[in-house]
């Protein structure tokens, strides 16, 4: 390190300037702290604690769009003879949201596979066939969905609930796809493929992830014109008759509250777990990506002109 | 085999590797082989360019297929490194999905080391929230009495045989 620098470090009292640059000299990369303070099967609630508002903006961001999860993607209709036309009902198909805990990790993406269209690697068979032959009007429910015998991918309200192996599911909220009068069939084939929420919606794991921060607006990011018109929120540290915390100029966005609702896809523990794993990769590539143009950029000074 | 302006052998679009970055030091010159790229780039791969040098310590990097997801953090953790003197990034237009990404850093420190500190500081940060979110499972589903999965249960009997 040259003389200037570390003078210009010590005049300004930044040690770490004259260090050398490791992560634990870092004023940035302190430990951050993680508790859970619910979960089930359908939500997680958690406080994360001791990091900063970019990344904990970037894991909620994660959560919703970049979760890779699956869903149909294409369908092949032999027989619709329902009122809904076809395309109406691919679009209702492809929200369906299936569970796939375990598979959606060993599933490529349909245009990484190196097969010709689908494959058990890329996708998951699904087929429905459904008729009506009685005056009364039948549901076509996601009940009708049918994957490969065995496969633990079924729609979500399918899903065996506890460990009974006859559990009977007939009083689960199914989803209603159509409705069928007498004479009117609908039958089908459709591929589920893996796909993340920033390409659509159909993708997205989460029913609605919360973020909060700063319950009492101490920082003032936001302004209230009359703070009491606003309920108190359940992270208060305020008393009943108080309504805002006295502005702190030296405060730092710290503590960010988490609850995660999962559509039933993957579990929450999952989600949370994916996201973060699919913004180290993203890192990763990033990081790849630079080191080989830095490559290229000390191998094009060396082409000759 | 065809060759490019500048001499560099162009690849067919067979023999071209499945991975998204390049170089486009001079975007005219190599337009052909970004067009080529481009055409069968999956929209969701993301990749990272040189736009504008203006020296190894001034830099503007494109990152396309990417957003304020890693770029807002990235800045983040820049603006605290020691060697850097100027951080700052922009998305040109929501439609297009490229993020330009401005770095300068002090002399005798280069743009790409300066990034590459920056990327590892960052998957440090996220692998160890993932580390303590999964050990707040844990201990959550232990004072809950409820049955522990089987990600969970490894890191806690290195515990137990460590006691």
């Amino acid at each position: 390190m040259s003389l200037d620098l570390i003078a210009a470090a010590i005049l300004s009292r930044e040690l770490y300037a004259i260090l050398p640059f490791r992560r634990s000299n870092m004023p940035y990369a302190n430990q951050p702290r993680v508790v859970v303070t619910e979960l089930d099967d359908e939500v997680v609630k958690f406080i994360i604690e001791n990091t900063s508002l970019s990344t904990a903006n970037s894991l909620r961001r994660v959560f919703m769009a970049e979760v890779p999860t699956l869903a149909i993607d294409y369908v092949e209709f032999e027989q619709n003879t329902s009122v809904l036309h076809d395309e109406f009902l691919a679009h209702r198909l492809g929200m369906i949201p299936f569970t796939c805990d375990e598979v959606v990790d060993r599933l490529q993406y349909a245009r990484d596979c190196d097969c010709d269209g689908f494959c058990e690697r890329c996708s998951v068979k699904v087929t429905c066939s459904a008729d009506c032959k009685d005056a009364d009007t039948a549901q076509v429910t996601s009940q009708f969905m049918r994957t490969p015998e065995g496969s633990s991918v079924v729609p979500v309200s399918m899903k065996q609930r506890g460990n009974d192996e006859d559990y009977d599911n007939s009083n689960n909220d199914h989803i209603l796809i159509v409705k069928l009068r007498k004479g009117q069939e609908l039958k089908f084939k459709a591929f589920a493929k893996k796909g993340i929420g920033k390409e659509h919606a159909k993708w997205n794991p989460t029913c609605g992830v919360s973020f909060e921060y700063d319950p009492d607006n101490e920082l003032r990011h936001t302004w209230y014109p009359k703070p009491e018109e606003w309920p108190q929120s359940e992270h208060t540290k305020l008393p009943r008759d108080e309504h805002q915390a006295p502005f702190n100029s030296m405060g730092v966005a710290d503590r960010f509250f988490f609850s995660v609702e999962t559509n039933g896809a993957l579990s929450p523990e999952n989600i949370i777990l994916s996201g973060l794993a699919e913004l180290k990769r993203k890192l990763t590539f990033a990081q790849s990506e630079l080191m080989s143009v830095q490559n290229d950029v000390q191998n094009e000074a060396l082409v000759i002109h | 085999m065809e060759f490019a302006a500048d001499g560099k052998e162009l690849k067919s679009e067979e023999e071209m590797p499945f991975s998204g970055g390049g170089t486009s030091l001079d975007p005219q010159q190599n337009k052909r082989l970004i067009e080529i790229r481009s055409t069968f780039h999956p929209s969701y791969i993301p990749s990272l360019f040189i736009a504008e040098e203006k020296g190894p310590t001034e830099v503007t990097f494109h990152l396309k297929n990417e957003d304020h997801t890693i770029c807002n953090p990235l800045r983040e953790v820049l603006n605290r490194h020691p060697a850097v003197l100027h951080v700052g990034y922009t998305i040109p237009h929501p439609s297009e999905r490229l993020v330009a990404f401005v770095l300068r850093v002090k002399d005798g420190f280069t743009c790409q080391e300066v990034m590459r500190d920056g990327f590892k500081v960052l998957m440090d940060i996220f692998g160890n929230l993932g580390e303590k979110f999964s050990e707040a499972v844990t201990k959550y589903k232990l004072d809950n009495g409820m049955q522990l999965d089987d990600e969970d249960m490894a890191p806690l009997e290195l515990d137990s045989q460590r006691r």
